[in-house]
């Protein structure tokens, strides 16, 4: 009986370490979404249904399905994979396109600073009622200025 | 003749199929400016390459002519606008170097006529036949960056000047290499990250001097010294290689860093040598006998990376594969016939690859919360207003 | 000059093997006049098991059979199974040897270059531990008598000067061996002055063997573990130190991982002669140098 006893302790011991354990990791969040997002392709595209790649890395953390990032493609699924087994998929596969960067097509800009308004990483440059530019290096192509255009001025095309 | 040219890296055609283009006329535009090397019309265009049916071969100077004693901006702006780039093998845009090595500041300036490696002699040709414009070169260069003018030459002779100091190098592969120059002549080991501009050198190849001269005598880079076959000719680029010699797959560039090209490959701007391709071997398994560690220059664990499959990139970073500086000894020196060249090519290109897209996405991520930041104090600057409006309201009312 | 060195290629895998073959020659020689025509018979064995199994093995994989025949590296592994079996051992001890040398040891791997352990080691230490009685036995002058090196680990009164006038051992270590391990050696000299094989190996293996018979030598007395001399000329230290061990399949390739797989084949080896069961462990010492060499090469590129 003192065997069994032992063990009960050990067991309500282990657990309760555990618990402990698990709250003062759950502080740690921080640093888990920042090595999750760091995986992710920084495109801030939003594909993912998440407005940009660290509320997708929050998402994740919380239990969103792993493949949603178009731009990432399969490689990032397999490093989201090793990070959170646990996570769902949503397909099967994962289509990725090729890396493609957006121009202005500087002719035909009316200067209505919309697109300017939707870069999520700030690639655009230009100011009201002036003519507006992409600057290639900082573009991820991840298309969020084509639909506020009115004059359909923006192409992707290859870097 | 069908000419051809294949599109630079970040830039963009600026003509359509059937125009009609005269010599010199403007084909692509961006990071590097491309040229028609004939006149002719644009037979078609896509996204890697544009083609031209040649009408006529005569070249005629399409700039103005510069003076050597412009201001610094504009000798930079010509040499942009003749789409000069390194044609010593690297293909960097020329005015990108410059410009960095202005914005950094060097005191040493190299001009790098070593050609090390067997099956290419342009350059010693071009020092021979062009001996003013090369000295006209290195005179803009030298008041541009107002640096100590160093020549290195190997085998052939390079025009020099009582002023400059000429270093002639034992031409063993890959002393002509930038960073083998670097230690040679100046003692400088440079650690993997760095360039010569970081030590306040920069090395400009002989050929692109010359480029320079005639940038500012109103030549567009159109045309180059290649050693076709071990004979050096001065050839439009564009120039189909089928057209120079025959056969089905030709090699481009030196019998140790060559890469071998289909027929329809034409000369481009930094293609130094053409010969015919040399029979492939059959490949054995390799045996890890480490002869390629052994003799890369570099140091690199070659025989490791050899056998490493393409794909496992965190696997190529470790073993260092970027600082491959694709000398090619390790591939003659393969017991077993092994392309290993090729192989550490993918790997450093892989490599190079994923640091630049980590860099770029992390850059992105930065700016994303800044943007995210700023929009958050703009909306609470908003709506401390709209309050403050309120009060003044509630007040009034 | 870049030209004269380019058109200078390297001799090809084919050409090595059969440099390497060729340096074994002396010492198949002398053991062949030691120990009779039985170490010939043994070497036939061998090379004729290694090309069948070479063949089926190849045509297993789907591979082409003729063209694998030609980079000469069964025959090579072939030789060494068939210097380490005893001669006389029944004819079951080459052939287990030799196919599991070749269809487990290289084939199982993916074949040539991509095998983890030295193929004719791998061989010899299946066969050793399936058929222990055939490998315990060396014909010494027509009588089959204990080798020296099992005199020596069974040794406990006499010194080491009163060994070496047992029959066993000749004038400083094995009897016969020594003659042997000498051809070995000259062999191996050759492969290093063709730069077939590199020095650094061979010389730490041969230092460190050394370094740990003088620091157990204990005066020479009856608990000595053997002098320096001794452990080079017993067994087959030599035919390990510059033919099995220099395998470049399975050493690391930076110095200083060459230096410690040395060191690792050379502690094992001299552990097992001492105070081990088995006669010799040159082949145990090989296999867990081998197993070391994937993470050597990792730490050490």
């Amino acid at each position: 009986m003192i065997d069994v006893g032992t063990i009960l302790g050990l067991v309500l011991l282990v657990c309760a370490l555990l618990a402990i354990a698990q709250r003062r990791l759950a502080a740690g969040d921080d640093a888990f979404v920042k090595a999750i997002a760091s995986e992710l392709p920084q495109t801030q595209c939003a594909q993912c249904g998440y407005p940009g790649c660290r509320p997708y890395a929050e998402a994740l953390v919380g239990g969103a399905a792993i493949d949603l990032c178009p731009p990432g493609g399969e490689a990032t699924v397999q490093k989201l994979a090793e990070l959170l087994p646990h996570n769902p998929r949503a397909s099967a596969g994962l289509a990725t396109s090729p890396a493609m960067v957006a121009r202005i097509d500087e002719a035909r800009c009316i200067g209505c600073y919309l697109c300017i308004e939707a870069c999520p990483v700030d690639a655009i440059v230009g100011a009201p009622k002036y003519m507006h530019t992409v600057l290639r290096d900082a573009c991820t192509g991840c298309e969020l200025c084509l639909p506020p255009c009115p004059v359909d001025c923006i192409v992707m095309e290859r870097p | 003749m069908i000419a051809r040219y294949l599109r630079p890296m970040q830039s963009r055609w600026c003509v359509e199929p059937g125009d009609v283009v005269r010599c010199g006329a403007l084909l692509g535009s961006g990071r590097v400016r491309t040229h028609a090397a004939f006149t002719g019309t644009v037979a078609s265009i896509d996204d890697e390459r544009l083609e031209l049916d040649v009408a006529g071969t005569e070249q005629i100077p399409s700039l103005d002519p510069l003076d050597v004693h412009s201001s610094r901006a504009t000798v930079l702006e010509r040499i942009e606008h003749a789409g000069i780039v390194g044609l010593g093998g690297g293909g960097f845009p020329t005015h990108l170097k410059l410009a960095e090595a202005l914005r950094r500041g060097v005191d040493k300036l190299v001009i790098n006529a070593v050609e090390c490696e067997p099956g290419v002699h342009c350059d010693a040709a071009l020092c021979e036949q062009f001996e003013p414009e090369i000295v006209q070169g290195i005179e803009a260069l030298q008041h541009l960056l107002d640096a100590e003018v160093h020549i290195t030459q190997g085998a052939a002779t390079c025009p020099s000047r009582q002023a400059w100091q000429t270093h002639t190098l034992n031409a063993d592969t890959p002393a002509g290499a930038e960073r083998q120059l670097c230690r040679s002549i100046f003692g400088i080991t440079l650690a993997a990250d760095e360039r010569p501009v970081h030590h306040g050198i920069v090395v400009v190849n002989v050929g692109t001097a010359h480029a320079i001269a005639r940038a500012l005598q109103g030549w567009p880079l159109i045309s180059r010294m290649v050693t076709v076959a071990g004979e050096n000719r001065w050839l439009a680029i564009g120039t189909p290689i089928s057209s120079l010699l025959e056969g089905s797959s030709f090699r481009v560039g030196g019998r140790l860093s060559g890469q071998t090209v289909g027929g329809d490959a034409p000369i481009g701007k930094t293609t130094n040598a053409v010969e015919p391709a040399p029979a492939s071997r059959n490949a054995q398994p390799c045996i890890n006998c480490a002869a390629c560690d052994v003799i890369c220059p570099e140091d690199l664990p070659v025989a490791q990376l050899a056998r490493l499959p393409r794909g496992n990139v965190e696997a190529a970073q470790r073993l260092a594969a970027d600082r491959c500086i694709e000398c090619g000894l390790c591939t003659p020196v393969c017991p077993s016939h092994i392309d290993v060249l090729t192989i550490l090519r993918q790997h450093r290109h892989d490599v190079r690859h994923a640091t630049t897209q980590r860099q770029a996405a992390a850059a992105a991520g930065n700016r994303f919360e800044a943007r995210e930041q700023r929009r958050a104090v703009q909306s609470a600057l908003r709506e401390a207003r709209r309050q403050e409006r309120l009060q003044r309201r509630q007040r009034n009312g | 000059m870049a030209e004269t060195m380019a058109s200078q290629r390297a001799p090809d895998s084919r050409q090595t093997m059969l440099w390497v073959s060729a340096a074994l020659l002396p010492g198949i020689a002398t053991m062949a006049a030691l120990f009779g025509a039985a170490v010939l018979l043994n070497l036939g064995v061998c090379l004729v098991v290694a090309w069948l199994t070479e063949a089926v093995c190849l045509r297993l994989r789907h591979r082409d059979w003729r063209a694998g025949l030609r980079d000469f590296s069964a025959p090579v592994t072939a030789l060494l199974v068939g210097l380490a079996v005893p001669p006389g051992a029944p004819i079951a001890a080459p052939v287990l040897a030799t196919v599991t040398a070749i269809a487990l040891g290289k084939h199982a791997y993916g074949g040539l270059g991509q095998n983890l352990f030295n193929p004719a080691m791998v061989g010899y230490t299946v066969a050793l531990v399936s058929m222990p009685a055939a490998f315990a036995l060396w014909p010494v002058d027509a009588a089959s008598g204990a080798t020296a090196l099992d005199t020596l680990k069974h040794n406990d009164g006499l010194t080491l000067a009163e060994l070496l006038r047992t029959p066993a051992f000749g004038s400083i270590g094995g009897y016969g061996w020594e003659w042997a391990n000498l051809a070995f050696a000259m062999g191996g000299a050759v492969l290093i002055a063709r730069g077939i094989i590199g020095w650094r190996l061979p010389v730490t293996f041969l230092l460190a063997l050394g370094g740990l018979a003088l620091a157990f030598h204990d005066g020479g007395s009856s608990r000595s573990a053997g002098s320096p001399l001794m452990h080079w000329s017993m067994g087959s230290t030599m035919l390990a130190a510059f033919f099995v061990l220099t395998d470049p399949v399975t050493h690391p390739n930076p110095r200083r991982a060459q230096i410690y797989f040395a060191l690792i084949a050379a502690a094992t080896t001299f552990t097992i002669r001492a105070w081990g069961s088995y006669p010799d462990g040159l082949a145990f010492g090989v296999l867990l140098a081998n197993a070391a060499t994937p993470y050597l090469d990792r730490r050490f590129a």
